[in-house]
């Protein structure tokens, strides 16, 4: 009887504390996203008004249109149902048109800035981190703004994405407030990547996603662009540190997130190949330069 | 002069010919899937050229430019007839050619149309690099501009119909 008690109570005592540990994770991450946001919002400087055209550029730079326009089905601009095949089941890029039922036309600007600097929804839940938020959190107040203005301009399209085929059970979802405690860096809106490459590569170009190991929780643990032997294609991820690219020279690179071209002539594939026709073409010289720099300098990487 | 520069393209062509064939990249491959392996391959190089000049690693140099766009407009008519539906083409050793060419053949034929066009105006422009009527700079931008064209079907085409690789 007394046994019996005892381990009831030890029971409990457990599921206080499993209770406990995960009431503060969830506490401490929304502190950690309240104080990004809040950061992000106070970093100013931003005109009150976006720029649809410089906008575009933004999201051409951070893969936007990559992930979201079905280009192999002759989806729409923006319309989603991209598949991305991971470990944990297959995610399915949502429709970001201007629509106001399916894609995101009655968002605000804080909903948008929200959704990339911290992974939430409108509705408060977590994104799953297919969407690359652990980069996007850098993003500046302006590119946002811009942003925002650029794909509210874009034709509206009906008709919503299929769900994410997902192996994992949805209560999984509540988890990632843990998940982006340990995954999401916590100094992103310190203003520490004021270097134009660096910003772009370790942010909204989110090389990292790819180009980086990733552990067993799907996390990026460091975000050195080492490799990753198992790429979202099946396939490897080469790295990308300046101790990897010794050969390529800046105009290399340049020409590379051009058109695609390495220094043998010949022309990289998969979702590569849409990065760069769908991203990195469309971008100013100065910024593929930039970023060609930053991947080159002594900042990339480090030692082996 | 003008013979030198023919001569030394042929001989360039030559070379890249000879050291494509030697069993690197390649080894292992044999038939349909070797012999269409070795044609990307001197594609490969042409645009290696091409790429270094504008990148501004050699200097201009007209024939070798219209070398590689007669060689782009020779593989885009013959590109579709590499890929037969036999088994030995879908998946004779070290292929690197996805399924989806023969289950989307007409996007996979589109996009080597589309290519072979875009060659051919290519070649067009690079047979006008020597009339002197232009100066080196305003080659340079014509040659960019249609070899950047050109170059979307090898990206297009790899984007879908080419194993994942390193």
């Amino acid at each position: 009887m007394r046994a019996r008690r005892f381990i009831s109570l030890l029971a409990l005592c457990a599921v206080g504390i499993c209770v406990s540990a995960v009431a503060y994770v969830q506490v401490r991450n929304q502190d950690i996203e309240d104080n990004r946001f809040a950061l992000f919002s106070e970093s100013g400087a931003a005109r009150s008004t976006g720029d649809a055209e410089r906008g575009e550029n933004v999201a051409r730079a951070s893969g936007c249109i990559s992930c979201h326009t079905d280009k192999a089905n002759g989806g729409a601009l923006l319309a989603g149902g991209v598949k991305l095949e991971s470990p944990f089941g297959t995610f399915v890029s949502p429709n970001i048109t201007s629509d106001k039922e399916s894609g995101i036309g009655l968002w605000t600007v804080d909903m948008l800035a929200k959704a990339l600097l911290n992974g939430r929804r409108p509705d408060g839940k977590h994104y799953w981190p297919a969407f690359p938020y652990a980069a996007y959190a850098v993003m500046q107040q302006q590119d946002i703004i811009d942003l925002f203005v650029w794909l509210q301009s874009t034709d509206p399209v009906q008709g919503a994405s299929p769900e994410h085929a997902l192996l994992l059970p949805g209560f999984a979802r509540a988890g990632l407030s843990f998940w982006k405690t340990l995954f999401v860096p916590v100094d992103y809106q310190s203003g520490r990547f004021s270097e134009r490459g660096e910003y772009l590569v370790e942010g909204p170009a989110h090389c990292a996603e790819c180009h980086a190991r990733r552990n067993l929780l799907g996390g990026i643990p460091d975000r050195r662009l080492s490799g990753n032997r198992r790429g979202p294609e099946g396939a490897a991820v080469p790295a990308i540190t300046a101790d990897a690219l010794r050969e390529w020279t800046i105009e290399d690179l340049m020409f590379f997130l051009e058109i695609g071209m390495t220094p043998e002539g010949d022309f990289t594939g998969g979702h590569m190949a849409a990065v760069i026709d769908q991203g990195t073409a469309h971008l100013s010289s100065a910024d593929r330069q930039a970023m060609a720099l930053y991947l080159k300098s002594s900042f990339n990487g480090g030692t082996e | 002069m003008f013979k030198h520069y023919r001569l030394r393209s042929v001989m360039l062509g030559l070379g890249v010919m000879l050291v494509v064939s030697q069993p690197t990249a390649h080894t292992g491959a044999s038939g349909i899937v070797k012999e269409r392996m070795d044609a990307m391959g001197v594609l490969g190089d042409h645009a290696r050229v091409v790429g270094d000049m504008l990148k501004g690693k050699t200097a201009f140099d007209a024939d070798a430019v219209e070398t590689a766009a007669a060689a782009f407009v020779m593989h885009g008519e013959q590109i579709t007839g590499l890929f037969p539906d036999t088994e030995e083409s879908r998946s004779g050793a070290r292929t690197e050619a996805l399924p989806a060419i023969w289950s989307e053949w007409d996007d996979f034929v589109a996009i080597a149309t589309r290519f072979t066009e875009d060659s051919r105006v290519f070649a067009n422009i690079a047979s006008k690099l020597d009339s002197g009527e232009q100066s080196d700079e305003e080659n340079s931008r014509a040659v960019r501009t249609a070899f950047f064209r050109t170059s979307k079907g090898c990206s297009g085409c790899h984007e879908r119909f080419r194993l994942k690789q390193d």
